[in-house]
C-alpha cells in the first residue's frame, strides 16, 4: 500500500505521441479510475506504471521509490488483465501462486495466501481446475486472486470487465467495491466505460488524445466538467452542447431560442460566442411560449423508468431525459427549458470550462487536482 | 498501438542463437560458398594447382552431352514422380474424404511409407523387380514382358519412379486430405443443392479450392524428386544402366566422389543450388500469398 | 459426403483398399522373404506366404550381418541408426526452440540477419553441398564419428520456423503476466513456453526421428568403417553387384528390422505426427 506519483509522464512510439504529459498524485489506499475513449492513452499509462512500457519522459514513484527503470517484477505491483492472461497449462492454484513461487516463498505461506484469496473471491472449489474449465467470470476472479496473493503496493486493472456480459459486469463492479473496501490497496483502474468509472472511483482521471482533461471525484467530474470533452464523455446520454452569443441578460442561441442567464459574471463575455452545456436530465419540456428553445420531436425512447426524447431544430439536436412518463408525441413541436442553474459554459476556442467570475481574456483553467 | 512484447537483455538472445548460427555457418554457409568458389576453378588431378577459369566449368558442363542427358533424365523423372504421385494421392484423398470418419484405418496404413527410408523403399521395390527372384518380374515374364532393369533403361526408370512415388504418396495424401477437410461443408452442400453430382462437385468446387495445396505440393514434390531421391537411385540402379537414371543430384555425387572432378562437381552443385533457391522462393512467394485468405 | 449412395461408398472403400494394398504389398513381400531360407527365395517365383524362419534369419543378421558384402552385425548398425536418429531429433528440437525463442521474444541488432541466415539453410539441402561439407567435416576430424554423422544435420530451419510460428500465437498477455509475476526470460521459457509447446515438440519429434533414421547420403559419405554404418546404408552394402551372391533372405530380414523403429514411432504417435507434418509446412 503506497502513494503513487506520476510526474510529467510522456510516451512516444517512434514519432507518434501516445501520452503527451501526465501529472497525477494517487493517495495511499485510493481507487483511481482512468477513463477515456479508445486510443486516448489510458492503457499505455497503466502499462507505464506496470513497467511493461518504458517512459519517454517524466518519472513514476511508488511509495518512496522511483520505479521508472525497474522491471515489472521488481515494482511490487500486480496487474489484472483484460483477457485474464491465465497460464493455460497450470491449475488455478498454480496460476495464483506462480509469482510467489518465483520469489521462493515458503510453501506453507504460499498455501495460506492462496487460501485466503480463494476465500475472499469464492474460488475454494476451483483450485484444482484448469482455466479452460472455467467460465469467464471465474477466470476473472482467478486473475484477481493472482493479484491479491502478491499483496502488492498497487493494484493495476486493465479493463478487466470488458469481456464479461452486462449482467456479470454489474455484479463484478459490486464485488470490486467490496474488495477494495476490504483490502484498501491503492488501485489504478482503466476503463472506457464511464459507468464503471463513476461507480468505482474515489477519483476519476479523464484522458483524451494523450492528455489529461480533468482529475476529480465522480461528483466533480459530472457536476463541473472541466472541458467540453469531459462534459460530453461523462453522463449518458451525452450532454447537449449549444452554441450561443452572450448579450445583456442571457444568450442568443444559433437557431433562435434564447436562454436566460442569471449569473452576472458572464457579462464580460458579452458579444462573444460560447458553448453552452445542458444535461438531458436538466431539460424540462413544456409549451412553446416562454420556453428557451423549441424543437420538433424526432424519436422517443421509452426505457421504463426514463424516457429519452430526441428533438431537432434546424441543425441542432436536443436530447432530453424525462422521469415522469409524460412523453411528447412524434413530430410535435415542444418547448425545452433548462432548470435554472444547470448551465455549463465552455470557451469555444479552447474547449475549457468558463468558471463563474472568469474574465473573457483567454485563461487556461487549471484542471482540478 | 501496442508493440510486440519482448524481454530486455543484452547478451541472452545471442547465446540462445549461438548453436544454430554456429552450425549454420560451419556446415551450411561455409561449404556452400566453397562450392561457389570452387566452381570457378580448375584443379588438376593431384590438387596442386588451381586456375581461375571464370565460367569455363559451367560452359563445359552445359556442353557435356552427359550432363545434358542428366538434365533430361531428371526432368523426365521428376515429371513422372510428381504427376503420378499427386494424381494417386488426390484420388486416395478424395475417397478418404468421401467416406468421412471411418478413414482412420486407411490413414494409418497409407501413412506408413513416410516412415520407410527412401533407401529401404528402393530395396523393397528392387526385390520385387529383381529379374531372378522378384515376384513382379516373374509376373511380367509370365505375361511376356522381358523385364530387366539392369539392362534396359526404360525399365530402370520405371523401377525408380515406382519406388519414389510409393514413398511420396503418403505425404501428398496427408496434405490433400487436410486441404479437403478444410473446405467448408456448406460449400459442398450448396453445390449439391444446385444439382451438381459428386464428380462435378469435385472438379468445380473442391479442386479449385485445393489449388494452394496443390501448388504447394507441386513444388515440394519437384524438390523431392530432385534431391531426396538420391538414396533411391543409389540403392537400386546406381545411375545405370549406363547413365540412364543418373539424375542431377546423383551425378554430383558420382562425379565428385567417384570421379574426383571437383570443379565440375562444384559447378553442378551451384546449378542445383540455383534451382533449389528458385523453387523455394517461388514457393514462399506464391503459396504464402494465396494461403492467406 | 452429401449423397449416401451405397455404391459410391463401396467404390471409395475399394479405392482405398487398393491404395493400402499397393502400399502394403512391398512390405509384405519383404516380410515374407525374411521368413524364408535362401533356397526358397531363389526358387522363382518367390512365395507370397510366410515361411517359418523369421526368427533365425533375424538372429543371424543381428549377430553377424550378411556374410557377403557386409559383415557388420545388424545390431551394431541398428544402434548407430538409433543414436543418429535420437541425437538429430532431440538436438534439432532443442536448438530450434532456443533460436525461435530468441527471434520472437527479443529485439537486438542483427536479429533480421540471423533470421535470414537461418532461412537460407532451407534452400541448401545436403545434396547440393556434399563435397565441401565433406571436406569441412573431414578437416575437423569428424569422419566416422557420431558427431560427424549428426552435427551437420542438426541445424534445421523448418523446426525453427515452426516454433516461431507457434510462439507468435502465444498471447502477449501471458508474457506480460509472467513479467508482472517476476519471471525473467529463461524462467518464462521453461515454466510457460515449453509446456505450451508440448504437442508441437511431440509432432516434430516424430518427423525428425524418421528424418534422422532415414538419412542415406550423408552417412554414406561420412562413414568408412563398417562398425559406424547405419542400418539404412548397411542394406545397400548387402546387395552386391552380382545377385547370385546376395543373401536375399538376410537382406529382407534387415530391411524389416530397418523399417520397424520409424514405423513404430509414426504409428504410436500418429496423431501428433499428422498434425506436425501439416503444420511444419505452413
Amino acid at each position: 500500500m503506497a502513494r503513487v506519483a506520476l510526474r510529467g509522464v510522456r510516451k512516444l512510439y517512434g514519432q507518434q505521441v501516445a501520452i503527451e504529459s501526465v501529472d497525477l498524485e494517487i493517495a495511499d489506499g485510493e481507487f483511481v479510475v482512468i477513463v477515456g475513449p479508445s486510443g486516448c492513452g489510458k492503457s499505455t499509462l497503466l502499462r507505464c506504471v506496470a513497467g511493461l512500457e518504458t517512459l519517454s519522459g517524466g518519472s513514476i514513484q511508488i511509495g518512496e521509490r522511483d520505479v521508472g527503470h525497474l522491471e515489472p517484477g521488481e515494482r511490487n505491483v500486480a496487474m489484472v488483465f483484460q483477457n485474464y492472461a491465465l497460464y493455460p497449462h497450470m491449475s488455478v492454484f498454480e496460476n495464483m501462486s506462480y509469482g510467489l513461487r518465483i520469489r521462493r516463498m515458503p510453501k506453507a505461506e504460499i498455501a495460506a495466501r492462496v487460501d485466503r484469496a480463494a476465500q475472499i473471491l469464492g474460488l475454494g472449489e476451483l483450485l484444482g481446475r484448469r482455466p479452460r474449465e472455467l467460465s469467464g467470470g471465474q477466470r476473472q476472479r482467478v486473475a484477481m486472486g493472482r493479484a491479491i496473493v502478491r499483496d502488492p503496493e498497487v493494484f493495476l486493472f486493465d479493463e478487466p470487465l470488458s469481456n464479461l456480459d452486462a449482467k456479470l459486469r454489474s455484479q463484478m463492479r459490486i464485488e470490486l467495491r467490496k474488495l477494495h473496501a476490504r483490502l484498501a490497496t491503492t488501485s489504478l483502474y482503466v476503463t472506457h466505460d464511464q459507468v464503471e468509472a463513476m461507480t468505482l472511483a474515489n477519483r476519476i482521471v479523464v484522458m483524451n488524445a494523450g492528455l489529461v482533461e480533468q482529475i476529480g471525484t465522480p461528483a466533480e467530474v459530472h457536476g463541473q466538467p472541466a472541458s467540453r470533452f469531459v462534459a460530453g464523455f461523462i453522463g449518458s446520454p451525452a450532454m447537449n452542447i449549444l452554441r450561443g452569443r452572450i448579450d445583456a441578460d442571457g444568450a442568443q442561441l444559433a437557431d433562435g431560442g434564447r436562454l436566460q442567464i442569471a449569473d452576472p459574471s458572464l457579462r464580460s463575455w458579452a458579444g462573444r460566442e460560447v458553448d453552452i452545456g445542458i444535461r438531458p436530465e436538466h431539460f424540462r419540456p413544456g409549451p412553446i411560449e416562454g420556453a428557451a428553445i423549441s424543437a420538433t420531436v424526432e424519436l422517443v425512447e421509452l426505457l421504463g423508468a426514463d424516457t429519452i426524447v430526441h428533438a431537432r431544430r434546424g441543425d441542432a439536436q436536443i436530447l432530453a431525459r424525462l422521469h415522469d412518463g409524460a412523453a411528447p408525441a412524434l413530430d410535435e413541436e415542444v418547448g425545452f427549458t433548462p432548470v435554472p442553474g444547470s448551465l455549463h459554459f465552455f470557451d469555444p476556442a479552447t474547449g475549457r470550462r468558463i468558471e463563474p467570475g472568469q474574465s473573457a481574456v483567454a485563461q487556461p483553467a487549471a484542471s482540478g487536482t | 498501438m501496442q508493440e510486440r512484447v519482448w524481454f530486455r537483455s543484452a547478451w541472452l538472445p545471442y547465446a540462445l542463437l549461438a548453436p544454430q548460427i554456429a552450425v549454420t555457418l560451419v556446415f551450411f554457409i561455409w561449404p556452400a560458398s566453397q562450392a561457389l568458389w570452387q566452381s570457378f576453378f580448375l584443379e588438376d588431378a593431384f590438387g596442386f594447382e588451381s586456375r581461375f577459369v571464370w565460367f569455363d566449368n559451367f560452359a563445359t558442363l552445359f556442353a557435356d552431352p552427359l550432363y545434358l542427358a542428366s538434365i533430361r533424365t531428371t526432368i523426365v523423372f521428376s515429371t513422372l514422380v510428381t504427376v503420378i504421385g499427386l494424381g494417386l494421392a488426390l484420388v486416395l484423398a478424395a475417397a478418404a474424404d468421401a467416406i468421412g470418419r471411418s478413414f482412420l484405418f486407411y490413414r494409418l496404413m497409407l501413412v506408413l511409407p513416410y516412415a520407410v527410408a527412401p533407401a529401404i523403399a528402393a530395396v523393397l521395390w528392387l526385390i520385387m523387380f529383381n529379374p531372378s527372384i522378384g515376384v513382379l518380374a516373374w509376373a511380367l515374364h509370365y505375361i511376356g514382358v522381358d523385364w530387366n532393369h539392369l539392362l534396359r533403361a526404360d525399365h530402370a526408370m520405371i523401377l525408380v519412379v515406382a519406388a519414389a512415388v510409393w514413398k511420396q504418396v503418403s505425404y501428398n495424401f496427408l496434405f490433400f486430405l487436410a486441404g479437403m477437410q478444410a473446405i467448408p461443408q456448406s460449400l459442398i452442400e450448396a453445390a449439391a443443392i444446385d444439382g451438381a453430382g459428386p464428380v462435378r462437385r469435385f472438379v468445380g468446387v473442391v479442386l479449385p479450392l485445393l489449388s494452394p495445396t496443390t501448388f504447394f505440393l507441386l513444388v515440394v514434390n519437384i524438390v523431392y524428386a530432385f534431391f531426396d531421391t538420391f538414396a533411391i537411385i543409389d540403392a537400386t540402379t546406381e545411375g545405370g544402366p549406363g547413365q540412364a537414371t543418373s539424375i542431377l543430384v546423383y551425378k554430383v555425387y558420382a562425379d565428385g566422389f567417384k570421379g574426383l572432378d571437383l570443379g565440375g562437381s562444384a559447378a553442378q552443385s551451384v546449378v542445383l543450388m540455383t534451382i533449389v533457391i528458385t523453387l523455394t522462393v517461388l514457393q514462399f512467394r506464391f503459396v504464402e500469398r494465396r494461403v492467406r485468405y | 459426403m452429401v449423397e449416401n449412395r451405397r455404391g459410391f461408398r463401396i467404390a471409395c472403400h475399394l479405392v482405398l483398399l487398393a491404395g493400402v494394398a499397393i502400399v502394403a504389398f512391398p512390405v509384405w513381400l519383404t516380410f515374407v522373404g525374411a521368413t524364408l531360407t535362401a533356397e526358397e527365395i531363389l526358387a522363382a517365383p518367390m512365395p507370397v506366404v510366410p515361411g517359418g524362419r523369421l526368427l533365425e534369419n533375424m538372429a543371424t543378421v543381428l549377430a553377424s550381418g550378411s556374410g557377403m558384402g557386409s559383415s557388420a552385425p545388424v545390431s551394431t548398425m541398428l544402434a548407430n541408426s538409433l543414436v543418429m536418429a535420437l541425437v538429430i531429433a532431440i538436438g534439432k528440437i532443442a536448438i530450434s526452440l532456443l533460436s525461435a525463442f530468441a527471434i520472437v521474444y527479443f529485439r537486438f541488432p542483427f536479429r533480421t540477419t540471423a533470421f535470414w541466415l537461418i532461412f537460407v539453410t532451407l534452400m541448401l539441402p545436403v545434396e547440393v553441398r556434399i563435397m565441401p561439407t565433406f571436406k569441412v567435416v573431414s578437416d575437423l576430424g569428424l569422419l566416422d564419428t557420431y558427431a560427424g554423422l549428426t552435427l551437420p544435420l542438426i541445424a534445421s530451419a523448418t523446426a525453427t520456423f515452426m516454433f516461431r510460428q507457434f510462439f507468435m500465437t502465444v498471447p502477449d498477455e501471458l508474457v506480460e503476466a509472467a513479467r508482472m509475476d517476476g519471471a525473467g526470460p529463461m524462467r518464462f521459457f521453461f515454466d510457460i513456453l515449453l509446456p505450451l509447446s508440448r504437442t508441437h515438440i511431440a509432432a516434430l519429434f516424430v518427423i525428425l526421428f524418421v528424418y534422422g533414421w532415414n538419412q542415406y547420403l550423408w552417412p554414406l559419405l561420412i562413414t568408412t568403417q563398417e562398425d559406424m554404418y547405419t542400418v539404412v546404408i548397411g542394406i545397400k552394402r548387402m546387395i552386391t553387384g552380382g545377385d547370385a551372391a546376395t543373401e536375399w533372405h538376410l537382406v529382407m530380414a534387415t530391411a524389416i528390422l530397418a523399417l520397424l523403429p520409424p514405423a513404430l514411432v509414426v504409428l504410436l504417435m500418429h496423431r501428433w505426427f499428422v498434425k506436425g507434418v501439416v503444420e511444419t509446412e505452413k
